[in-house]
């Protein structure tokens, strides 16, 4: 437990500076990326960060510091600061919470910092080469990720929960072309523990398989604009329930009356066909077993067979709403301030098989791979998502490739037209990117079965 | 704050070349941050803090390799000049660049440092956050709340040091507020969100920020729709500083164009985009968000023409991408992060105005849309050169006049076509979303689905 005693003694230290309650913060994070451009190591870079935050509430208010030095010196000036700088606030009364102590550590047989950096990069070069020489690539990118993040919370009342999780993985990237069109593809693939993960995997094959699918792209063309019946894979069907039900789920914008769910508990939101859980401990996704408050996070049903059930919340949001903590109070470094945030956010499998979602279908296959992402306005609901290459489909068999589909709509709208979902659940986490919201950067687990959708508004030529 | 810097780039010079680094280079950063949060009109956290963080780029003979971090002391700056030498031995990468930048120099934009917002308290910033709530209550009479918004300052010296012993350095100022404003009506909501980043604090105004909060957040409620088809499209300059960010800015990096990423590779001294269109990128200008005076390998900051009247004239250069071609750089290495090498991006990248205010342009639409917001458009993939957005609040406009508000819906098609052939006027006003600066742009034949 890096930094307990030292974390411990300064939330006593705020207890009698007169903070109520306090809360703090250690967070140590390494990260190194080899990163290969069209055979030129482009990047390997290793960055560290690490700090101590004290987030303290007085009879005053609010307030939180924080310092990149980890000794007592600093961290007693951070906790000055902290009570210094608490001001008049809106309620910060927070939910009761037991002290409780939790420790989490990914199980690691090679630790991935300390393997030669030139097996590393023989590794992502021989990967990009091989995928260069294929016909019809004009650039590729390769990255392997490596990332160990420490964090340790100690609360006044006692509390110190601590975790180690360490991710490794590889993201490879084509840019195709054909008769003067550019198609892009990236995917990635990583899991958490060690070196050895990095070993057992068959990384040719995945390399193989994008830049297959990105020569193929670049000769297809863009599906017409319209509205379609369509099947979403387990990657897309997890962006869309992300950003735009997950971010709404979060207390935090609902207490601000800036969510599309402001005051929609007990109502029906989706068709019944639809469940959908954060849940901090989930295969494939990333490990959340407490939060940056300190609080046990539990697994949340947010909505049981399309009825809106909970929201996510930290401890103020809780108090605020009148509702159960859920710790989902997460922060990306020492410097951030917790916000309600996802763990692993997902629709619950259903029933069917792949081939029944296919069944009779005329439209389109939309998948995730490849995809550029997507971004939604909560307070709205309205959504936009970049599709990875996709396919048409008539009577169930799929036809023609089409690249560049891109989805829109109202999520709720989009939720009353699930029609089926599938038993197939998959849930990925990546070391090379998160969820952002106010700048933050955190860790989930994206992903889902897959599942039917009536009318979705698709956009390309 | 430099002080401090030159301390620690001392030590990590000292250590690169006790290690037997051929050449080093020292990028760091002191930034301290004082920031509120805004919840439904009330303050709900202060916070306050400083971090320092510092990169190295070392070569050994076989390449170049850079570490970065933040750091806590010496200690942790040995550690990653001891780290960056160990994986730069690792390389043995032909095409590796071989030498470090030299003949580091610095311009002295105006304008970027403001000891007013050094010296502002919590008080004065929970005072501008207060201002905020008053003006908008006032602007709206009451119908739009502030749902949301933060204000935050920050202070930063920045220091390019190397083995040459030359040093530039600088310190800078920025203050951001941002807001959300939520509008109520008969079971209708409109959100809408502003921003506005400046360099002084003299330049920011928060009753034209509350005042068009209002507006625009009012104005969502009064909701009309367009059927999917073909529209004039007037793009509002923020909307159309975020499209440029999205499909050009990534576009004339030297890098993506050597990599063959950019549509523009291979179209130097062509005709790319209508006559109308002059884009140039300026780290000199007076207060501009990315105005600098030297970049983040300490190349002098500098004023480039990159598309003069349509004409493709330059990609934006680092170092590198520059040394590859024989020219110089522009001044445009950015570090993505920390520990990035380092590579060409824009500063401040503006779209020249024309003449006609954005009032005038409105008069030219028959039947179209005012485009005030929208989201998505940054996922348009510039490789392709294609935009597709999704509207989050539009006027629907016939004969000249306001008919209500659309909120959803999806504008796309060819960028280069757009801001090309189809191009039927450049706006007066110029404004920024970060370092893109665009003025009203009126665009015939947009593909808008409803």
């Amino acid at each position: 437990m890096l930094y307990a005693d030292l974390a411990e003694r300064v939330a006593k230290l705020a207890g009698s500076l007169g903070a109520v309650d306090a809360v703090v913060r250690v967070h140590r994070t390494e990260h190194e990326l080899v990163s290969v451009d069209s055979g030129y190591l482009r990047e390997h870079s290793y960055t560290t960060s690490s700090g101590l935050t004290v987030e303290v509430y007085t009879e005053k208010g609010r307030g939180l510091a924080y310092t990149s030095t980890l000794d007592w010196d600093s961290a007693r000036e951070a906790a000055r600061l902290a009570v210094e700088s608490a001001l008049p606030a809106r309620s910060w009364a927070l939910a009761e919470v037991e002290p409780r102590r939790v420790e989490y550590r990914s199980v690691v047989v090679e630790d991935p910092l300390a393997v030669d950096p030139e097996e590393k990069i023989e590794l992502v070069r021989d990967l990009n080469r091989e995928s260069l020489e294929t016909q019809g690539v004009a650039s590729v990118t390769t990255t392997l990720g490596v990332e160990r993040d420490y964090v340790l919370v100690a609360r006044l009342d006692g509390t110190v929960s601590w975790r180690e999780v360490t991710l490794v993985g590889i993201a490879h990237s084509v840019v195709a072309k054909t008769a003067g069109v550019a198609e892009k593809v990236r995917d990635s693939k990583s899991f958490e523990g060690g070196w050895e993960k990095i070993r057992s995997f068959d990384w040719r094959s995945f390399t193989s398989e994008v830049t297959e699918i990105a020569v193929k792209a670049s000769q297809a063309r863009m599906p017409p604009t319209g509205v379609y019946d369509a099947v979403i894979d387990n990657d897309l069907v997890g962006t869309v329930i992300h950003e735009a039900l997950g971010h709404a789920a979060e207390g935090d914008l609902v207490a601000a009356g800036a969510s599309v769910l402001s005051g929609k508990l007990g109502e029906k939101i989706a068709s019944e066909q639809v469940t959908v859980i954060d849940d901090g401990m989930v295969d494939g996704g990333y490990p959340v077993l407490f939060d940056e408050e300190g609080v046990v996070k539990r697994r949340v049903v947010v909505v049981d067979r399309g009825v809106l059930r909970e929201y996510l919340t930290s401890r103020s949001v809780a108090r605020s709403l009148g509702l159960k903590t859920t710790g989902n109070a997460r922060a990306s470094g020492f410097t951030s301030s917790p916000l309600v945030r996802q763990t692993n956010f997902y629709i619950a499998p259903g029933d069917y098989r792949l081939e029944e979602l296919f069944e009779d279908l005329d439209g389109i296959y939309l998948r995730g791979m490849g995809g550029g992402g997507g971004e939604v306005d909560s307070a709205t609901g309205a959504f936009t998502f970049y599709a990875g290459p996709s396919y048409l489909v008539k009577r169930g068999e799929v036809v023609e490739l089409v690249r560049g589909a891109l989805i829109s709509g109202r999520i709720l709208d989009f939720l009353s037209r699930v029609k089926a979902v599938g038993r197939d659940l998959r849930v990925r986490t990546s070391v090379f990117g998160g969820c952002g919201k106010e700048g933050q950067v955190v860790r989930v687990g994206l992903g889902g079965p897959h599942v039917r959708v009536e009318g979705v508004m698709v956009g390309g030529r | 704050m430099v002080a401090s810097l030159v301390e620690l780039s001392e030590v990590a010079i000292k250590r690169a070349e006790a290690m037997g680094a051929l050449e080093a280079e020292v990028y760091a950063v002191y930034a301290r941050e004082r920031s509120m949060r805004l919840l439904r009109g009330s303050i709900e956290l202060s916070k306050a803090g400083v971090v320092v963080s510092l990169a190295t780029r070392v070569s050994c003979g076989r390449g170049v390799s850079v570490v970065g971090g933040v750091v806590s002391g010496v200690r942790d700056v040995e550690t990653l000049v001891e780290r960056a030498l160990s994986m730069c031995k690792a390389r043995g990468d032909s095409s590796a660049p071989r030498a470090l930048p030299r003949g580091l120099s610095s311009s002295k934009p105006r304008g970027i440092y403001d000891e007013a917002i050094v010296s502002s308290s919590s008080e004065t910033m929970a005072g501008i956050l207060e201002k905020l709530v008053v003006d908008v209550e006032s602007a709206s009479r009451g119908r739009v709340e502030v749902a949301r918004g933060s204000i935050s300052s920050r202070v930063v010296a920045r220091l390019v040091a190397n083995t040459q012993r030359e040093v530039v350095a600088e310190e800078s100022t920025w203050l951001t507020l941002v807001c959300m404003g939520v509008a109520r009506d008969a079971g209708l909501e409109s959100a809408f969100w502003e921003e506005s980043t400046v360099r002084r604090l003299s330049d920011l105004h928060v009753e034209r920020l509350a005042a068009r909060l209002a507006d625009r957040s009012l104005a969502g409620l009064r909701r009309t729709k367009v059927e999917t088809g073909v529209l004039r499209v007037l793009l509002a300059p923020k909307v159309s500083a975020s499209i440029l960010d999205a499909l050009l800015a990534p576009s004339i990096s030297a890098l993506a164009i050597q990599k063959k990423r950019s549509p523009l590779a291979g179209r130097l001294g062509e005709r790319v985009l209508d006559e109308r269109v002059t884009v140039l990128d300026d780290a000199t200008v007076e207060a501009a968000l990315g105005s600098r005076g030297f970049d983040d390998e300490g190349v002098e900051s500098r004023r480039t023409i990159v598309v003069e009247k349509g004409v493709f004239k330059t990609p934006l250069y680092d170092t590198w991408t520059a040394s590859i071609e024989g020219v110089e750089s522009t001044g445009n290495a950015v570090r993505p992060k920390i520990s990035s090498m380092p590579e060409p991006a824009p500063l401040n990248l503006i779209l020249e105005p024309g003449s006609e205010p954005l009032e005038s342009l409105i008069g030219d639409v028959k039947r179209g849309l005012v485009v005030y917001s929208v989201i998505g458009e940054w996922l348009s993939d510039y490789t392709r050169g294609y935009l597709s957005a999704t509207i989050t609040n539009a006027d629907y406009i016939e004969n000249g006049e306001v008919k209500g508000a659309v909120v959803s819906g999806m504008v796309s098609g060819d960028f280069y076509e757009m801001l090309g052939s189809k191009l039927l006027a450049v706006g007066r006003e110029l404004e920024g979303a970060g370092v893109i600066y665009a003025p009203p742009l009126l665009i015939d034949e947009v593909r808008v689905v409803a």
